[in-house]
């Protein structure tokens, strides 16, 4: 019992808050506790420590994580490895800036990596949307030549104070492949700002292959053609969608035509014709409106499409459209996204109704489905048996769930590699709390049922929250604790594939499970 | 309804003026989302033992009338936080290490944001001037870090100077 409570002691919140009281010198010590210890330790260090580049006698062996964080970034949760080239031998990335940076660490961070000369290190730069300007301006001084990745991401207007950036020419980025960014498109002098810098990037960059962008990209350049994946948001409504869209899709999508293989169009809810695209093999229209006159050429102006995304607008359509003349049996993979609000939808279309309507594809392969459906939507699924008989044959490659609806939905489901459960997206504080309850007992009392029809050939159950029994459950009933215990040694078998997270039993279930049965059986992490 | 009853994990019912837990921020919304008017309804905290919960309730009619902290700005620069403790708590405090535990367990749970700063600060200076490895004993906690981790940390602190 004391090894419990040392352990739920060191959670985040606590840790973080024990180490708020802790002096710099206490901080270095606690930093050679353990790995958690030093990750937990790091916001608080680079507080009240800093890196000082005259003191690196080392370079090459120095962490990435200490570097960026030690000269004021402070985001020890935002770092980011990924996209480092593992062939340049070091591990430098750019960093996430958090919201209470200061305004300038763009430029400091910019001068202590130029001073340390490893700008050519750089391969992957991930953004705040108020260090924009001054990463353009970096780029432009040929600061990190290598880069091939570039993300942005939204931050608080308060910040961005930075003036126009100047119309001087950016170096050729020759190795930059891939831009991605999720910047605010309800905010007009922002959009304003960043839209232009994001473009002259663009410009510079002949080898571009992937754009994400929350405007409409101006790919005239000959060498543009080599691009293969356009998303474009407007997700913040038509104001900013008609300035996104200006020039319809003719001057980015219908540039690279030939080239296109992914087009992602996201919040466009009202429609701009999309070009023939010969290659192209995934559509989705998140969140997108389409014509039905549209959805009826599919196979004609996408004779490639293998892969389709859509919601419950054009789903409604699709559901008079004889299947294999208009080519979509063809297509193999779905992504379907709920509408937040079923009432919006036509003729009521719900989110289950997507099953009806699709089960009409023939050829399907996987489904991707992303649920976040409102609460009195639960019980569609399981009115119908030649419904629940074409779900439970599909197999869903990934599932974000509500928790309202997850019961029904794992119940029918045999096929099911990986399921986010997530709470009510209208929910009000007083709500999320003994929400909370809800959500962590949802599966278990699933689990209890006789019969369970938990799937079989699902291997990975991800509860994002630590499930503890103790928190949900009165297991002080000893006939409940039977019947659970039961449960479980009755679905270890089945269990076997299944990778779940953080599955935390109170002591008195712990002893009655037969712990053979329990450590070879049960690929689980188990808390007591 | 001046008063809420509140059942610890072992069973026990305790009954509390609702201005004494007013501290509570998760108490305030169960309250309030229970729908609770009657004095006889109950609010399971099954996080909470018996003694925890005494203990708890002792420190927050002590504390019943001071004025609520104010959060900090996140816009402001970090500064450093205040580590005086009254007399009171400081005698109120003094306890087990698995009792301390168990109330910083509980203050979390229950959002008591004075309770766990002050059950932090004690740890924070039950941690304070010990070596990595006597605070490895004091929280049972396994090594993970390799030497050659350990030997860059080292370094790295070296490197490291206060601003």
């Amino acid at each position: 019992m004391a090894e419990y409570r040392c352990s739920n002691i060191q959670t985040e919140v606590i840790l973080e808050n024990i180490f708020s009281f802790l002096s710099s010198q206490d901080l270095k010590t606690i930093r050679l506790v353990s790995t958690h210890w030093k990750n937990t330790s790091l916001k608080y260090f680079s507080q009240k420590l800093y890196l000082d580049p005259t003191n690196v006698t080392d370079l090459a062996n120095i962490s990435d994580v200490l570097l960026l964080s030690s000269i004021g970034v402070g985001t020890y949760h935002g770092v980011s490895t990924d996209g480092v080239d593992p062939a340049a031998g070091r591990t430098y990335t750019w960093m996430r800036l958090a919201d209470n940076e200061y305004r300038t660490i763009s430029d400091v961070l910019y001068g202590v990596i130029l001073s340390l000369n490893i700008g050519q290190f750089v391969t992957y730069a991930k953004i705040g949307e108020s260090h924009l300007l001054s990463f353009a301006k970096a780029l432009k001084s040929d600061f990190c030549p290598n880069i091939e990745s570039i993300s942005f991401f939204p931050e608080p207007c308060h910040y961005y104070k930075e003036g126009p950036l100047k119309e001087t020419k950016c170096p050729v980025l020759r190795k930059l492949k891939k831009i991605e960014g999720n910047l605010r498109t309800h905010e007009p002098r922002f959009y304003e700002r960043t839209q232009p810098i994001i473009q002259q990037i663009i410009d510079s960059s002949p080898n571009i292959e992937s754009l994400k962008v929350n405007f409409n990209p101006r790919l005239t350049k000959a060498y543009h053609k080599k691009v293969k994946g356009i998303s474009i948001f407007a997700i913040f409504g038509r104001t900013c969608l008609k300035r996104a869209c200006s020039s319809c899709l003719d001057r980015s999508v219908g540039e690279v035509r030939d080239t296109l293989e992914s087009l992602e169009l996201i919040g466009f809810d009202c429609y701009f014709p999309i070009p023939p695209l010969p290659n192209l093999s995934r559509l989705n229209l998140m969140r997108s409106y389409m014509p039905s006159e549209e959805l009826l050429t599919l196979s004609e102006k996408f004779p490639k499409l293998l892969e389709f995304g859509t919601d419950c607008y054009n789903s409604y359509y699709i559901q008079h459209f004889n299947t294999e003349k208009h080519g979509h049996g063809r297509i193999k993979k779905l992504k379907l996204f709920s509408n937040l609000i079923t009432t919006m939808c036509p003729r009521g279309v719900t989110n289950f109704k997507y099953f009806e309507i699709f089960s009409a594809f023939k050829n399907l392969e996987t489904v991707d489905f992303f649920c976040r459906a409102a609460r009195y939507d639960r019980h569609d699924l399981t009115k119908s048996e030649k419904l629940s008989d074409f779900v439970a044959h599909l197999n869903f490659n990934r599932v974000i769930i509500n928790v309202w609806l997850c019961e029904n939905f794992i119940e029918i489901c045999n096929n099911l590699k990986d399921i986010d459960l997530e709470k009510d997206v209208n929910s009000r504080p007083p709500e999320l709390l003994v929400f909370k309850a809800t959500r962590l007992t949802t599966p278990f009392t699933f689990f209890l049922q006789p019969y369970s029809l938990f799937p079989s050939h699902a291997y990975s159950l991800h509860l994002h929250e630590r499930v503890d029994l103790d928190f949900t459950n009165n297991f002080n009933d000893e006939e409940k604790v039977n019947v659970f215990v039961a449960g479980i040694k009755k679905m270890a078998q089945r269990w076997k594939r299944i990778e779940i997270k953080y599955f935390q039993f109170p002591q008195n279930i712990l002893d009655k499970i037969d712990i053979a049965i329990t450590k070879e059986q049960l690929p689980v992490q188990i808390f007591c | 309804m001046p008063f809420v009853n509140l059942e610890s994990s072992d069973g026990d019912l305790v009954k509390v003026d609702v201005d004494v837990i007013k501290c509570s921020v998760t108490i305030n919304a169960l309250i309030e989302h229970l729908g609770l008017e009657d004095d006889n309804e109950v609010v399971p905290l099954q996080n909470v033992g018996t003694e925890t919960l005494h203990k708890v309730l002792a420190w927050a009619k002590h504390h019943k009338d001071d004025l609520p902290s104010v959060d900090d700005d996140e816009d402001d620069p970090p500064r450093e936080r205040r580590t005086d403790i009254t007399t009171w708590d400081a005698n109120f405090i003094k306890m087990e290490q698995i009792q301390l535990f168990d109330l910083i367990l509980a203050a979390n749970y229950l959002d008591i944001s004075g309770l766990l700063d002050l059950g932090c600060k004690i740890v924070a200076d039950m941690i304070k001037g010990k070596t990595a490895d006597e605070i490895r004993t004091m929280f049972n906690i396994v090594n993970d870090l390799t030497p050659q981790e350990q030997e860059q940390i080292r370094k790295e602190n070296e490197w490291c100077e206060e601003k």
